[in-house]
């Protein structure tokens, strides 16, 4: 069984080179020793250095000259479409360059000869602004300041909200009182780390993910990672000027073109084969439904490969850096975002069926205010980390050998061999990624944690589906308002059978369970997590009524946490 | 140029011998024997399973040697036997030698066993093919299989044939095609592996029904009405498992039915055409020579039918013939009264 961990918040046990939540020192305890702080020291010898293996891959995966022609045309041709409805992060001059490049290009096309050198010379002008885009910065002073400010948020939420449960649950047990849940295989990833190249890889639900995950990997001591934000999230200047700072890189959702995707891959490649922890997540984009990810994407992941495949095959196999893959559930009690997302992903599953009410939640909402209604909403929330595997997806023990099912050590150079050599094939590392997805899509299931609001939201759920008689999903979501209405003896009948059965899959290692869904008192979980159901939702998820009656204001928001159980077998049980 | 390796070939059964000398052609191949005695038979003899072994294959008892002289390796035994066999090569297999199974049975995991023999149901991830079976025994992750019309008489006789070898990667396909290619031998590529995996074991239910249909000389009629529709219900419960349809119209679908559903060279068909002869299925099994993989298969999917709620008519009668002995005549008259609704409706 993983052991669980708390972190105890020791208030008075600051120490002013370290986090002040957490018992775990830095690993390495100098931040100027730290893989992200070299590698990002010399910005322009990094720039350079992707520039030219982004050109060289390029040419390499086109047999020919017209073919490298034809991908440079298709590029600007999405350029100049992605122009016409710019955001506020482009770059002021983006419509100008475009119609320059493509202006160039015209004129060589008419010169039938020898154009291929002016033509990669485009191509690196292209490449060099994608690069200069992406590559981002760490800065020490801020990672200072952010290290210390966002654990007094985080600290604020916990002190404020979290402990008054345990409180209530678990009488005077003072060290639980001021936890947080951040649980898992710690001392192994901070074991593993020191030596090896961790690249941490979340779930993803909600914006505020990448601030808490990088706080939870500062929390137990390890260096800042790499990490991939989305454009958009910089356009809010007060995140963009710590994101800039922090090791963050910016991926552009909209640029689909093969030569800003190759120039990504170089980026994510180059870090983490110099030894940079990095962090990105493989869903690509949040779980609109709010279920545990089960499609990954395979693009970075495979970065990650290709990273340890040049450690082995350019060490000869000798003294090379292992990379360890570090599967990340993050599970919210609460997700600001939620209306929308359960919104887009009906609209995309239900296509014409599902209609979509005109007064739809808001979308302008800011980062900010998001991130305050977080740090202040009385929600749980937890940061599990899975064990470590190799970057095949096999399980690594703590001194980091790679393991198979019977528990005998791999040599992991072996994967790189054909006929005893190591050779380089792209379709057979393709394929290895996709086995690494399907590892860490297993992990994401066992390490997601079962949260009070998940429970309830499960059963009662289920317990409408039941009462409706119909598989039809979007009929149940249209259920006239009163019939939207439990009675608390049936709420606590289905509870109690859905916590049965997750603590049995608990035992067998298929979930975790947070501890107060496994405090006795059936109507204690209920209560509270019907007060923290979506306590910040204009509707609520679920509400308890002056008859004492357990009421749904809103289907789509109950369906949403009731997701994250999803794909369990517990339907057999309610 | 790099050196050349030899090929093994695991199980000196009559399969395992008629590819261990196709092979031969191009390697040298070791033949490996579970039993030494068996061994030391054919290299006295130059027999193996009454086919005269090609002069390149080494008869070997030392599955260490196999491994550690053969990157490519081909596990040909019966899948009753797959488990042990895998278990013991597992600790002397690498990522990166090469596994290509020839065996047309699946695999039931304890856990599914007891409710398959009580209840006649079965999950899927309860049952295994032989490549998922290679995977969860042992660290080879290059897998393929080989499936097709390739009865072992005629491929020993040195007839004209084609097989597919199905696998995730190039590398397996290539290496396979490389070491198995001959002028009377083609072998196509797939990526479908589940689905090559279940058209070539799910095949061998209708050659026990196309047994039974000869043995009760019910005529060809009722042998195309049994194979067409049963290659249907098969084609459901597969997509039901996940495979792909269209490797169920390829060499180890339709190309494996035409060969083993009319040839009383088939083990599977001469299985159904005693059982119509009115032997019981012990009898049968007690004095067959190799395992006919079709009887288990009946079972399993059958059980996987009821689990997964496919309608599948066909193999039910098959099996309650074959293990709750239904009346064959009470069989058919059920089939032919059965309510049936359009002709095809699974692609």
């Amino acid at each position: 069984m993983p052991k669980l961990i708390y972190l105890h918040i020791m208030a008075d046990q600051q120490d002013n080179s370290q986090s002040t939540t957490s018992p775990y020192k830095r690993i390495i305890p100098d931040i100027e020793d730290w893989p992200i702080h070299i590698i990002s020291k010399n910005r322009e010898q990094v720039i350079q250095s992707v520039v030219e293996e982004t050109l060289q891959n390029i040419i390499n995966k086109n047999a020919t000259e017209k073919d490298v022609h034809n991908e440079l045309a298709k590029a600007i041709y999405l350029e100049k479409i992605r122009v016409e409805r710019p955001w506020k992060t482009d770059p002021p001059d983006d419509k100008k360059f475009w119609t320059e490049v493509k202006n160039k290009l015209v004129e060589f096309e008419s010169h039938p000869d020898g154009n291929i050198e002016a033509e990669k010379e485009i191509l690196r002008r292209i490449i060099t602004r994608y690069v200069t885009e992406i590559v981002g910065n760490f800065n020490k002073g801020t990672y200072q300041f952010s290290e210390r400010f966002v654990p007094f948020a985080f600290n604020r939420l916990l002190n404020a909200s979290h402990s008054r449960a345990f409180v209530r649950l678990f009488g005077n047990k003072k060290d639980l009182l001021k936890s947080i849940h951040v649980i898992g295989e710690i001392d192994q990833l901070r074991n593993l780390a020191k030596d090896g190249i961790v690249v941490v890889v979340p779930t993803h639900t909600s914006n505020i993910d990448s601030i808490t995950v990088g706080w939870g990997i500062s929390a137990i001591g390890l260096p800042a990672c790499f990490y991939g934000a989305g454009l958009n999230l910089f356009s809010v200047r007060f995140l963009a000027y710590f994101m800039n700072r922090l090791g963050a890189y910016r991926v552009d959702r909209r640029k689909k073109n093969a030569v800003y995707l190759e120039a990504l891959k170089t980026y994510s490649t180059q870090t983490i084969y110099q030894g940079g922890h990095s962090l990105f997540f493989p869903g690509g984009t949040r779980s609109r439904s709010n279920v545990v990810e089960t499609q990954l994407k395979l693009g970075l992941l495979g970065t990650a490969l290709e990273a340890q495949r040049r450690q082995i095959i350019n060490t000869n196999g000798e003294g090379f850096k292992k990379v360890y893959v570090v599967p990340v559930t993050l599970n919210y009690g609460f997700v600001l975002e939620a209306p929308e997302l359960i919104d887009e992903h009906l609209r995309n599953v239900g296509k014409e069926r599902y209609f979509v009410p005109s007064d739809k939640y808001s979308s302008s909402y800011k980062i900010l205010k998001f991130l305050y209604r977080f740090i202040t909403a009385d929600a749980d929330f937890t940061i599990a980390f899975g064990r470590c595997m190799d970057i095949f997806g096999n399980p690594v023990d703590d001194n980091g050998n790679s393991l198979y099912q019977n528990g005998n050590v791999i040599d992991i150079r072996d994967y790189f061999k054909s006929k005893g050599e190591l050779k380089y094939d792209t379709q057979r590392d393709a394929v290895y990624t996709k086995m690494l997805s399907e590892g860490i899509v297993k992990a994401f299931k066992r390490n997601n944690v079962a949260l009070p609001e998940h429970v309830i939201a499960y059963a009662a759920f289920k317990l409408f589906q039941q009462k409706h008689h119909t598989s039809d999903l979007y009929s149940v979501l249209r259920m006239p308002e009163e019939f939207r209405e439990l009675s608390k003896d049936e709420l606590r009948e289905a509870v109690r059978k859905v916590v049965k059965e997750l603590t049995k899959l608990e035992h067998k290692e298929e979930i975790r369970v947070d501890p107060i869904v496994k405090a006795e008192d059936t109507d204690e979980l209920i209560d509270y997590a019907v007060k923290k159901l979506g306590v910040y939702h204009a509707k609520r998820p679920l509400l308890k009524t002056k008859k004492g009656m357990i009421k749904c204001q809103d289907m789509k928001l109950l369906l949403f946490y009731h997701n994250r159980l999803e794909g369990y077998g517990l339907e057999k049980h309610v | 140029m790099s050196k050349k390796y030899s090929v093994g070939v695991v199980g000196a059964g009559s399969f395992g011998t008629a590819v261990a000398n196709l092979l031969a052609e191009n390697n040298h191949v070791y033949l490996y024997s579970r039993r030494a005695e068996n061994v030391d038979e054919i290299i006295r003899s130059k027999t193996s399973s009454n086919q005269k072994i090609h002069e390149n294959i080494t008869p070997t008892n030392d599955i260490g040697l196999l491994t550690r002289e053969c990157y490519l390796i081909f596990p040909i035994v019966s899948s009753d036997g797959f488990k042990d066999m895998i278990r013991t090569m597992a600790p002397f297999l690498r990522p990166d030698h090469i596994l290509i199974h020839g065996t047309k049975g699946l695999a039931v995991k304890k856990k599914g066993l007891d409710k398959l023999k009580q209840r006649a149901r079965i999950a899927g991830k309860n049952v295994l093919t032989m490549s998922e079976l290679i995977r969860s025994e042992s660290v080879v992750v290059r897998v393929g299989c080989m499936a097709g019309p390739n009865l072992a008489k005629e491929i020993s006789a040195g007839l004209p044939a084609a097989t597919v070898i199905a696998s995730r990667f190039d590398e397996v396909i290539h290496e396979g095609q490389m070491a198995l290619k001959s002028p009377r031998f083609q072998v196509y590529g797939s990526y479908d592996i589940v689905g090559v995996e279940l058209a070539g074991v799910l095949k061998n239910i209708l050659a026990i029904g196309s047994g039974i249909v000869s043995g009760l000389n019910l005529g060809e009629n009722a042998r195309a009405l049994l194979i067409t529709k049963g290659w249907a219900e098969i084609i459901k419960l597969s997509e039901a498992l996940g495979a792909d349809v269209k490797s169920f119209l390829g060499l180890a679908g339709i190309g494996d039915i035409i060969a083993t559903c009319s040839s009383p060279n088939s083990r599977n068909y001469s299985v159904g055409y005693r059982l119509a002869k009115g032997e019981t299925i012990t009898d049968i099994r007690n004095t067959m020579e190799e395992v006919a993989e079709g009887i288990n298969t009946i079972r399993i999917a059958n059980g996987l039918a009821n689990y997964y709620k496919v309608n599948c008519p066909i193999i039910k009668t098959l099996a309650q013939g074959i293990f709750e002995e239904l009346d064959v005549q009470a069989g058919i008259e059920y089939l032919m009264k059965y309510r049936m609704s359009m002709d095809v409706e699974f692609i």
